[in-house]
Formats: structure tokens, C-alpha cells, sequence
């Protein structure tokens, strides 16, 4: 009795500074986690252990775990990716074949989807109330894909409505308001990018670039720009400019390196933002070759896992998931290129989220 | 010198009665030259597992019922999947498991499924504790299991035995042993089959997608010649199919994994003046299916051995072993690897008074693709008290060790490295015994010191290889309590083992030195576990417990992801009814008393309180 009393004192006292919490915002408080940075961690392969860090912008501290504070558990195996529509969060775990749907200002899960086709998925798009989700389907008996495609799910009934078929490998996923790009990568088994218009739930094309196609954006053009991340060892990576209604390739930069999956814009979506190892580099959207010398040389990184551009300040964070096997970090390099800070992270950070 | 032949004499006798192929007819005038290993292998501790909590247990696997009798660790990847050992600090690939002499642990993997070995499958259960690679080869690190048929008793017997349990669990098994004349035979068969449909504690959900079966059969036969020369065979072939259970909050899973293994094992012994010489053959065929892909090793293995004394006193043994082992794994560059190891050893036993003995073990392997090291072990034990009530013993023990990488760290496709270097350890072991009556106290302190300890690592491209990279330390102290009180008709057997390991990583690569001062992942610092057997005329009960320290799952040893300690409670009351030849016995089990949630590997759930009913009945021939 004598520790319920103790501890409902504390909840009380906890609720009173989140009133005044209140008090000293304009919008009302949401949560914990209303603004910050997510990172997703996918945790050890098997172990289950897959988590998110969230990083307090104003006040320099991560708070790790979020999911199992909130919720008790970790929120399963490989978390590949965050995506948030609104008030609601959808963690992709493409190890337990399910998708945690919380609130993102919370935490707290709201609901699980989980179904025999959903067999290691990887990101999620959601689009007029219907979330895309990449998935890489079945393996054979020698671990090699046999079909990909995208699920298409109803985001209110958590039914799903329609099954479109991608190339091998099918990973990142882009908007631009009309059609939905899908990367198709298969770790350089593939070449192409799916095209799917929404309105109709088809595929409408599937443009072919160069070995494994990964992280996409949109530049200051609205044109689509693809990093392609090469053959084994193949230093054959490329970035591509498409002009995304007629699916032409415009330009075509030959990076010989095979850089990172991740491919960041700044906010202005003037200057794009690759990695190879542990190297950044920069490139403007009118070049028309890659730079020999990098822009940013992450000394302290050891594994550069992914890259992202916070969309207010320009700050690059890059996640650093050392051998795989422990908790990782995140550094934080100014849009200048110095380095600014850095925070823990769980084990192999592997999304950086901006909110 | 009367009393040092005499001695002698007992250490023959005792030796014929521990050998691997015990032989019963009584001796006439052949002197035996055989020593059993715990002679070989003075200044450290084998264990013969108690053989009634064996039998209680018989329907469990190895893991299950090691981890109740000694301090060591099993992670097992759920219940009834795959259970990889760890023993003193060290990882899986370091204990070596021997079944009639033959290494059975998967030389793809480089470590034994302790899952898939049931204990209704042994007579007898031996485990060395720490390292002795000199004796027992490749990967005796933190110690060696030897599993031993036993050879056919002169009762001829027929049992049956049937468990049923919790969560759609049913154990059968059937053995029957006979003898006539020369001839020798016994046989095994067991079942077990479960739908392992447990409530998950932590969700409240039932696990799916964890049903497993397993079968085999064991054949033993044994013609004698005469009473100096024996011919033994054996023969075990298990067959096990498992739903690979998934990770806790995972919903549509599909692994699944076949095993499928054949082990042989043949022995030719023959005594006579010139001592005990002993041919060995054997053959392993392991075939592992995971979802629909088999990979199979297949292992053919030939050694001779003799015994013999010179100078009087000193025993002597002198070997070799060939061992040609096939790949056939779909992974490996050609799917394919085929390669041949030798090993001459050489092994020195010496009493130089009645209160000192010494052990010398030599060990040369021969390995394509690096200079095998040469393994000496050396151990020494000083009696300073001797006397029916009061033993003392200090003893210790020095050994350099190996292990050979696995087929997979030497010809995985586009990683493995075929002159990637063995592992070797420095071991060092010191002990004092001491018993007072039926009381015994076991005291041990080791240590031991593991280089080029293979890990796979990351390349940028992420792509993983093998590398001789690390260093681990493995230090600690264990302590072994027992005693067997009788008071009236009531026998008490209280048991309690206690470990405390500290293992550590002492050198790694630059972009690893976060690991460096860190507890390896899956070996907690403490490890205890006990059990009270008390016997009361036809009854028998025992409470057993097994606690395990808090469990690192990262390399990093960070607490967000280490698993919690836990101390996990099981007891069991039975009842024994003896009629001229029958026998029945009857065994009520309770596993997990307080419904406790924990787990060995990561979100691999593990079930609650559960229970177990055991029925077996035994017809003896009628004895002469």
C-alpha cells in the first residue's frame, strides 16, 4: 500500500509538470514524442529486440526504447522502418512479418498487422487512406526472392484490398502526389523502379536505371532522383534524374563507389547527400558529374548505416551501426558539414525520422 | 611395491568397469592394461551424471537435464529448438561432444544441437569440465560431454516407458537387452512428439508454429571372442522434425527444419600381453533440411589405439586418428568441400606415491590449410588426507588447446578462408577436494585464455567473413556441494553447484574496442543450480532449481537488451513397485512451479508451469 501511495504521489507530481508543460506551449501536448527525431532500430536478427531512440531536438537527450517503455516489449524483430501519417506511427518489422500501428505521439500501440503475405516487409507508404507497403515475399530454397510486390491496405479496416506486383526486391518507396515510386534493389539483382498510380491500384510502368536502385527524393524540380548502389563490389553505383511523368532518364552521374542505400536533399532540395563507407558527399542538382572529394569524412562513424536531412535546419544525421551487434549511435553534422553532436541509438539504427 | 600392484590391480579392474565397452566376463589371467580417462585426466573433474534423475528425466534432452546438475548455460532458441552449451565463459563451438569416442557435434556449425540429443538415448552421461583438447581434440575448450553405451548386462530385460505432458507432449520408448553365449545385444527406440502450443506469459497468446518430433533408434551388438578380445558396434540413427518457433509477437511463420543423423561406431579390442589394443571405425552422416535446402556432412573416421605399461608403473597410451569428412552444403563454392585430419596422441599416467599422480596428454593434429598446434596437457593431484572418512585433494592442471574453424568459417561461398588459423587456448585449473563421509565438496578456479577466436565480420559492403580477430579471457571459481545422508528408511541427497564466470574480450579490432572489458553475450557471470532427491522405501521425490545470472544479448553489454536473471523451480514424487522380474515405476513432474516468464535466447518464449505423468514397466529375465 505504502509503495501505490508513493507511486501515485509520483504519478501526480509527473502529471502536474506535464500541465505545466501545457501551459507553456501553444498547442496542446499531444505526447511525449509530438516533436523530436525517431530512429528506427531493427535490433539483433532473431532476437526480437527491435526498438525506436527518441531524440529531444531542444533538449539534446535520447530517450531509448520508447516502444517497450510504452508498451513492455520490444516491438519485434527488425524494425526497418517508421512511417507516420498524422497522429499514427506504422512500425515495418520485415523479421516478425507484422506491422505495429501506434500512436506517434505516444507510443502506445493501437494495433497489429500481421498476415500470411506480409513476409518480410520493409517500408510503408500511406495515400488516401490506404497504406503501400514494399514487401519482399518468399524465398526459395537458396535464399533467393521469388516474388516482391507491394500490399495495398485499407488503413481503417487493416484489411487488405490489393496485391501489385514489383520486381525482385521491392524496398523504398516515394509519393510525388501523383504516383507512387517503388525501388526495386535486391542488393543489385535489380534495376528498375515500379510506378503505380494510386487512383487505380496498378502498376503503370517500370523504368529500368542501373543495379540496385535504393533511396529516392524529390528535388526542388519535382524531379525524381534515384541512387542505384551498384553490383557486389562493383564501385558501379550511379545517381539518376527522371522526370517523373514521362519516366525518361535525364542525367545520369557515374559515382564509381557503391554507395550507401540512403539519399538525402537539403531543405532547400537544391544539394542531394550520398555516402560511400564513411565518407558524405554532396552534389547540386544541375552537376553533371560526381565530386572526388567528399564533403563530409564521418571519422567517428564505423558503419554508416543510413543518412537523413532534418527538413527545418539542413542538419545531417547519420546513424552508425557499428558491427550489427550492439547499440549504434546517431552523429549529427551541421548543414556546413562540422560535426555538431551525437546520441545513442539502439542496436543497427536503421531510419532517421523528422517530426 | 605390494600395495602399489594392488593398487594397480584395482585402477585394471576399475578400468575394465568405466571402459567404453564394459565387458563383464570376469578375467583370468589376462593382465589389463586400460585406465579409465579420469586417470588420464588427473587435476580436473569428469562428472558422471546421476543416474536417477537421469531416468526421471529420460524423455528430456540433454540440456534440459545438464542444466539441473551442473553450472552451465544453454541458450535455446525456444522450447525444444535448437540448445547451443556454453561452458566456463566459453561460446558453443567450445565444448566438444563425444558419443562412443566418435565427435558428434556438426562440423558445419562447429557445435552440437543439444536439443536433438535425447537422454533416453545414453547409458551413460560423463562430462569433462574444462579444457582438454589433448585428450578429447578439436574444441574442448570449456569441456566435453561423453556419451557412452554401455555394454549389454547379462539380465536379458524388455521396458516400456510412456510420458505423456503438457501441451501435447508424449514420449515412448522401448528397450530391450539380451545376451547369449558370445553375442550381446541392445536395443533403443523413442518417440517423442509435442504440439509445444504454450501459452506465451508475456502476451497471453498460445506460441504458435512450435510443434516438433523426434525418433531414433540405437542398436548395440557385442561378440566376444574370449574374454581378452571384443567386438563392438554401434549404431544410432535419430530423425527429427521441427516448426522452427518464432520470435514472441510473431504470427506467420513458416520455417521448418528436418534433422537427420547417422552415427556408427565399431570397435575392435584385444588384450594380451603387450597390452590393450583397441580399432576403432566410425561414421557420421549429419543432414540438416532447413525449409526444403539439406546440407549434409558426411564423415568417415578410423583410429587405433594401444595401451600398455612400461617401467612397471607408468600406463601409457598411444594413438591416431584419420578423419575424412565430405561437405556436401549448397552454400559452399561448389557446394562442396571435402578434407582429411589427422591426430596422433600420445598419453603418460604415472602414480608416484600412493598420494601423488601425474598425467601427461600429447596431442599432434594434422590439418590442410595451417600448422596445426602441438596440445600438451599436463595434471597433477596430491591426496593430503586419505581415509574412509576424510579425503582432501589439491589438484591441478596446465593444457594448451584447439579448435579447428568450422567447414563454414573455411568454405562458405565468397567468405569462408580455408587458411583461416585454428582458435587456441591456454588453460590453467587448480582445485581442492574435499570429502567427509558422504559429504563432498568440489572446489575449482580456472582460467583460460582463447586467441584467434573466429567472428564474422561485417565488411563495408556488408557483407560478413570470418576472422582470426579476438581474445578472451574465461576466468572463474565453481563449487560443487554434495551429500548422502540416510536417517532410518528416509535417504536425503541434497546437490549444489555454484559458477561464477568472468569472460571477457581482451583484444579486438579497432572498429570493435567497445568490446573490450565486456562479459561475452549469453554467459551470464552466475550460474547455479540444485536439486534435494529424498528417498523414503518405494518413494522418491526431488525439488530442482537452476539460476542463471542476467544475460548480455549484445556485444556492447547494454542493459536495455540484456535478458534478467531468473531461478526456474521443478519437482517431480514417484513410486517404485518391484515383483519378482517386473518393475514398475510411476513419476508425477511439475516443471516450472511458479509459472515463471524467462528466456535463454532473446524473445524466444518459454513455457509456464507444466506437467508430466511417466509410466514404465520392466520385465527381467530370471537371474541364475
Amino acid at each position: 500500500m505504502k509503495i501505490n501511495f508513493k507511486s501515485s504521489l509520483l504519478i501526480a507530481l509527473a502529471a502536474s509538470f506535464s500541465i505545466i508543460g501545457c501551459n507553456k506551449s501553444s498547442d496542446p501536448v499531444k505526447g511525449k514524442y509530438q516533436t523530436g527525431v525517431l530512429v528506427a532500430n531493427q535490433g539483433n536478427f532473431g532476437s526480437a529486440n527491435g526498438d525506436v531512440t527518441y531524440y529531444n531536438t531542444s533538449t539534446s537527450l535520447a530517450e531509448q526504447t520508447i516502444y517497450k517503455n510504452v508498451n513492455g516489449s520490444f516491438s519485434g524483430d527488425v524494425l526497418q522502418s517508421i512511417t507516420l501519417d498524422g497522429d499514427v506511427g506504422y512500425l515495418v518489422l520485415n523479421g516478425s512479418d507484422k506491422i505495429e500501428i501506434v500512436d506517434n505521439n505516444t507510443f502506445k500501440l493501437n494495433n497489429t498487422f500481421s498476415d500470411p503475405k506480409l513476409d518480410k516487409p520493409q517500408y510503408l507508404q500511406v495515400i488516401n487512406g490506404k497504406a503501400y507497403i514494399s514487401v519482399w515475399g518468399p524465398y526459395d530454397s537458396n535464399f533467393d526472392l521469388v516474388k516482391s510486390y507491394l500490399l495495398v491496405m485499407d488503413t481503417k479496416t487493416l484489411q487488405l484490398v490489393d496485391t501489385i506486383t514489383t520486381d525482385l526486391g521491392v524496398e523504398n518507396l516515394l509519393y510525388n502526389g501523383k504516383y507512387l515510386f517503388a525501388s526495386n534493389n535486391n542488393f543489385g539483382g535489380s534495376s528498375t523502379v515500379s510506378v503505380i498510380d494510386p487512383s487505380i491500384d496498378k502498376r503503370v510502368n517500370q523504368f529500368t536505371l542501373a543495379a540496385g536502385p535504393a533511396g529516392m527524393v524529390l528535388d526542388a524540380n519535382n524531379k525524381l532522383w534515384v541512387v542505384t548502389t551498384g553490383t557486389f563490389a562493383g564501385n558501379d553505383g550511379k545517381l539518376f534524374r527522371v522526370n517523373p511523368s514521362t519516366f525518361a532518364i535525364e542525367q545520369t552521374i557515374n559515382l564509381s563507389a557503391n554507395p550507401g542505400n540512403s539519399l538525402g536533399i537539403t531543405p532547400d532540395k537544391k544539394t542531394l547527400y550520398y555516402s560511400v563507407n564513411s565518407l558524405i558527399y554532396k552534389i547540386t542538382i544541375d552537376a553533371t558529374t560526381a565530386s572526388t572529394s567528399s564533403f563530409i569524412n564521418a571519422t567517428d562513424v564505423v558503419t554508416l548505416n543510413t543518412l537523413a536531412v532534418n527538413p527545418t535546419n539542413g542538419d545531417i544525421y547519420v546513424g552508425d551501426a557499428l558491427n550489427y551487434s550492439t547499440a549504434g549511435s546517431v552523429y549529427v553534422y551541421g548543414s556546413d558539414g562540422t560535426k555538431k553532436t551525437s546520441f545513442a541509438a539502439g542496436i543497427t539504427p536503421s531510419q532517421i525520422v523528422f517530426k | 611395491m605390494r600395495t602399489g600392484f594392488i593398487f594397480l590391480g584395482c585402477l585394471s579392474v576399475c578400468a575394465f568397469c568405466c571402459a567404453q565397452s564394459k565387458d563383464t566376463v570376469m578375467l583370468k589371467s589376462v593382465t589389463v592394461y586400460g585406465l579409465p580417462d579420469e586417470k588420464y585426466l588427473a587435476g580436473s573433474s569428469l562428472i558422471l551424471l546421476d543416474s536417477s534423475l537421469k531416468s526421471n528425466e529420460r524423455s528430456r534432452n540433454l540440456g534440459e537435464i545438464l542444466s539441473l546438475q551442473l553450472p552451465i548455460y544453454f541458450r535455446n532458441y525456444g522450447n525444444g529448438m535448437l540448445s547451443s552449451i556454453s561452458m566456463r565463459g566459453t561460446s558453443p563451438q567450445h565444448t566438444s561432444v563425444l558419443w562412443n569416442g566418435v565427435n558428434i557435434s556438426s562440423f558445419s556449425l562447429g557445435q552440437a544441437d543439444f536439443s536433438i540429443l535425447p537422454a533416453a538415448a545414453f547409458d551413460e552421461i560423463k562430462i569433462h569440465e574444462g579444457a582438454g583438447s589433448a585428450r578429447f581434440g578439436s574444441g574442448a575448450f570449456g569441456g566435453t560431454v561423453l556419451l557412452n553405451s554401455t555394454a549389454p548386462s547379462q539380465i536379458n530385460s524388455i521396458s516400456f516407458s510412456q510420458d505423456a505432458g503438457s501441451f501435447g507432449r508424449y514420449f515412448s520408448s522401448v528397450n530391450g537387452s539380451w545376451s547369449a553365449n558370445r553375442w550381446g545385444f541392445k536395443t533403443k527406440l523413442y518417440n517423442l512428439t509435442s504440439e509445444n502450443n504454450f501459452p506465451v506469459l508475456i502476451t497471453g497468446e498460445r506460441q504458435p508454429h512450435a510443434a516438433f518430433r523426434q525418433s531414433g533408434i540405437l542398436q548395440d551388438v557385442e561378440y566376444r571372442w574370449s574374454t581378452a578380445k571384443t567386438l563392438s558396434l554401434h549404431y544410432w540413427y535419430h530423425d527429427a522434425d521441427r516448426q522452427i518457433q518464432p520470435t514472441i509477437g510473431q504470427y506467420n511463420s513458416v520455417d521448418n527444419q528436418q534433422d537427420r543423423n547417422q552415427r556408427l561406431s565399431i570397435r575392435y579390442q584385444s588384450h594380451s600381453r603387450l597390452g590393450l589394443l583397441s580399432l576403432n571405425s566410425g561414421y557420421v552422416n549429419d543432414v540438416i533440411v532447413y525449409d526444403g535446402s539439406a546440407s549434409t556432412v558426411i564423415r568417415w573416421i578410423s583410429s587405433a589405439r594401444h595401451e600398455f605399461v612400461f617401467l612397471k608403473t607408468f600406463h601409457a597410451q598411444t594413438g591416431a586418428e584419420w578423419n575424412h569428412i565430405i561437405g556436401n552444403i549448397p552454400n559452399y563454392q561448389n557446394g562442396h568441400a571435402q578434407e582429411d585430419r589427422y591426430d596422433f596422441t600420445s598419453s603418460i599416467q604415472k602414480n608416484i606415491t600412493d598420494r601423488i599422480s601425474i598425467a601427461v596428454n600429447l596431442r599432434q593434429p594434422v590439418v590442410s590449410g595451417f600448422n596445426a598446434p602441438f596440445l600438451p596437457y599436463f595434471g597433477t593431484e596430491y591426496a593430503i588426507l586419505k581415509s574412509i572418512n576424510n579425503d582432501l585433494k589439491i589438484r591441478g592442471s596446465i593444457s594448451k588447446n584447439y579448435r579447428v574453424p568450422t567447414l563454414n568459417d573455411r568454405y562458405w561461398q565468397n567468405a569462408g578462408d580455408k587458411n583461416l588459423l585454428p582458435e587456441t587456448s591456454r588453460a590453467g585449473e587448480f582445485g581442492i577436494d574435499y570429502r567427509f563421509k558422504t559429504f563432498e565438496i568440489v572446489n575449482s578456479f580456472f582460467a583460460q585464455k582463447v586467441n584467434d577466436w573466429i567472428q564474422w565480420v561485417p565488411e563495408q559492403n556488408g557483407n560478413y567473413h570470418p576472422q582470426n580477430i579476438e581474445q578472451v579471457l574465461a576466468e572463474g571459481v565453481e563449487v560443487k556441494l554434495s551429500l548422502r545422508q540416510k536417517i532410518n528408511d528416509v535417504t536425503i541427497i541434497p546437490m549444489l553447484t555454484y559458477q561464477f564466470t568472468k569472460s571477457i574480450t581482451t583484444q579486438a579490432p579497432a572498429a570493435d574496442q567497445y568490446t573490450i572489458g565486456k562479459q561475452l553475450i549469453y554467459t551470464p557471470r552466475q550460474t547455479a543450480s540444485g536439486y534435494i532427491q529424498v528417498i523414503w522405501r518405494k518413494f522418491s521425490s526431488d525439488i530442482s532449481a537452476q539460476y542463471n545470472g542476467t544475460r548480455f544479448t549484445d556485444a556492447g553489454n547494454t542493459d536495455a537488451y540484456a535478458l534478467p536473471s531468473f531461478a526456474l523451480f521443478n519437482a517431480s514424487i514417484g513410486k517404485v513397485w518391484l515383483s519378482n522380474q517386473h518393475r514398475f515405476d510411476f513419476r508425477f513432474s511439475v516443471k516450472n512451479i511458479f509459472n515463471l516468464d524467462y528466456q535463454l535466447y532473446a524473445s524466444r518464449a518459454m513455457p509456464g508451469r507444466n506437467y508430466n505423468l511417466q509410466f514404465t514397466y520392466q520385465l527381467n529375465s530370471k537371474t541364475n
